[in-house]
């Protein structure tokens, strides 16, 4: 069964204030917004990792905090935006630790979009911050991976792109797409405005805590909400089936 | 799991044991006598050495991982000194009153001294947001007052009992008083088991609280139940042998090296790894039959260069 979300007036102290918007199973949604805006608040209550003041947050129709753990660790997979792995373990025990289904190798659609199999026998803290994020991405997914097999998870990823090079975002692009057309929800949140626009079905626009609009891309990624949403002009242009945006004057020096 | 790793350490133990067993069986004296001294000495002996050994070498190991330090070991983040500190209050200052429930009351003090220092620091770190070294500092703090404290009781103790707490402070195999070796012991071997039956919960600590709690497990309750359970039996170690340094730091370190960061392999290796090292040592006091050798001095001995070592080889790995 896929995973519908739904967040009804969600506030988290001065985080998030009143939150409300939803997504059926098997779609991409990318959460933009400014630094500090409540995206990672955001993601955390849907991950049933932090419990919100107020408000509703269901996953199929249950709250997510009647969940447990262990109940969300089945199909709920997430990926932090910081991990602090301080121990020189391997990248293979490092993945093995974390596979529910015990997986000593890598399942094909992740080495294939990923490609940390070369990796596996080095030392996680030897690691650059690049591919340390890919193995991170593989650890996060392969905790779940019986159920992305069955298009039954919920994929949240916490600014996944970080660090990682341009043919990896566009990697992880269509890794997501891969993974929605099985049936997959993913939720991630990004600081790449052009990349969102054309690989997510749905964006959440968020400012100070207050969503600003969401909706399907082509609708919602337009000059005025951006505008709204990150305090510079931006110039918006709609080819066929892409969005080209750029970021026109951001900054004016005193 | 290293299922032969595992097999392997414990017929050594075993060896050892039967080894122990053999200096006083091969001794020119009546059966009797032996069968007491085996009894009465050497299986008490056996016990001590076995699950401090063990206690101890596990505890460091979950720590480390809990406390995300590879330098983590109950004796350099205050465990021990906290545990020390009660004991030698008790020793020291307990009135003859209490002698009669000395037994029971040098390891619940023990308990309670390492359960302090370790909510200490505890606090002291997470305050801190787990900043590696501060739990390093704390502990360096709690264990530089436990000992100014020691020192100030030395100065108003007369002279044999500053050298029994001497003697006791540097760890020793043979004081273990039958009772209260049978209050700690259950202590020893329960605190031992649960850290090992988290062995797989404490793996999905290397990537972090958040990490561990997607994978389905609150980070938070796990860490306090494997600090109580660590400072429980590292309490009830040093309650029957004292204090006992460097065996926690070197004996998961070398481990790891070895045979990699799985805790399912790392802490029962451990607890074996821990538990052979100190029949090995109360092997040779019983060898040198004259002499009864301070823990301490053998481990730290033989820990330094195997630590040094350890260090290099991690290092260029």
């Amino acid at each position: 069964m896929t995973v519908a979300v739904k967040l009804d007036s969600l506030t988290l102290d001065a985080r998030l204030r009143g939150v409300s918007c939803d997504c059926d199973g098997g779609q991409r949604v990318h959460i933009l917004g400014e630094n500090g805006a409540g995206k990672s608040s955001l993601l955390g209550v849907i991950a049933g990792l932090i419990t919100a003041d107020n408000g509703l947050c269901t996953i199929n129709n249950s709250p997510v905090n009647i969940l447990s753990l262990p109940e969300l660790a089945r199909f709920r997979a997430f990926h932090a935006q910081f991990s602090t792995a301080t121990f020189a373990l391997s990248v293979k025990e490092y993945l093995h630790f974390y596979s529910s289904a015990g997986l000593t190798t890598l399942p094909e659609l992740l080495e294939f979009t990923m490609e940390v199999g070369h990796l596996l026998e080095r030392r996680i803290t030897t690691l650059s911050g690049g591919e340390k994020q890919r193995v991170e991405l593989c650890r996060a997914l392969m905790q779940v991976w019986p159920a992305i097999e069955c298009g039954d998870a919920l994929v949240l990823l916490d600014e996944p792109l970080q660090g990682l090079d341009i043919k990896h975002q566009y990697a992880l692009m269509a890794l997501t797409r891969e993974l929605s057309s099985k049936g997959n929800t993913v939720v991630m949140t990004s600081h790449d405005v052009g990349l969102s626009a054309n690989n997510a079905d749905q964006i959440w626009l968020l400012k100070n805590g207050s969503l600003v609009a969401n909706g399907r891309s082509f609708e919602v990624v337009n000059e005025i909400n951006l505008k709204v949403t990150f305090g510079c002009h931006f110039a918006v242009k709609k080819l066929e089936n892409f969005l080209q945006i750029q970021v026109c004057d951001p900054i004016v020096m005193p | 799991m290293h299922r032969n790793l595992l097999a392997g350490l414990a017929c050594c133990c075993i060896i050892v044991i039967v080894a122990i067993g053999a200096v006083t069986w091969s001794m020119n004296a009546e059966v009797a006598l032996k069968q007491h001294i085996f009894l009465s000495l050497q299986v008490p002996l056996i016990i001590t050495a076995i699950l401090t050994g063990a206690v101890l070498a596990v505890s460091a190991g979950t720590l480390q991982v809990v406390l995300r330090n590879p330098l983590a070991d109950p004796g350099i983040i205050g465990i021990t000194s906290g545990a020390s500190l009660v004991a030698a209050i008790l020793i020291l200052t307990a009135p003859a009153v209490t002698h009669a429930w000395f037994h029971y009351l040098l390891p619940l003090g023990c308990f309670t001294g390492a359960i302090a220092s370790t909510l200490l620091i505890y606090r002291l770190a997470r305050r801190l947001q787990q900043a590696s070294m501060a739990v390093i500092l704390a502990g360096i703090a709690v264990s530089t007052l436990s000992g100014a404290i020691i020192a100030w009781l030395y100065l108003f103790t007369d002279a044999q009992a500053m050298r029994n707490l001497t003697f006791w402070l540097m760890g020793s195999l043979y004081q273990a008083d039958g009772t209260i070796l049978w209050v700690a012991a259950p202590v020893m071997l329960i605190s031992c088991a649960y850290q090992i039956a988290q062995a797989r919960k404490l793996n999905w600590l290397y990537a972090g609280d958040d990490a561990a709690a997607a994978a389905g497990v609150s980070p938070q309750q796990l860490i306090r139940r494997l600090l109580l359970a660590a400072s429980v039996g590292v309490g009830a170690a040093v309650s029957v042998a004292g204090s006992i340094a460097f065996l926690g730091l070197l004996v998961p370190h070398l481990l790891r090296l070895m045979f990699g960061f799985d805790n399912r392999t790392i802490l029962p290796a451990s607890a074996l790894t821990g538990a052979l090292f100190l029949l090995l040592v109360a092997l040779a006091t019983e060898m040198l039959g004259t002499v009864t050798l301070p823990v301490s001095m053998i481990t730290a001995t033989l820990g330094g260069p195997l630590l040094l070592w350890a260090i290099y080889k991690g290092q260029w790995r």
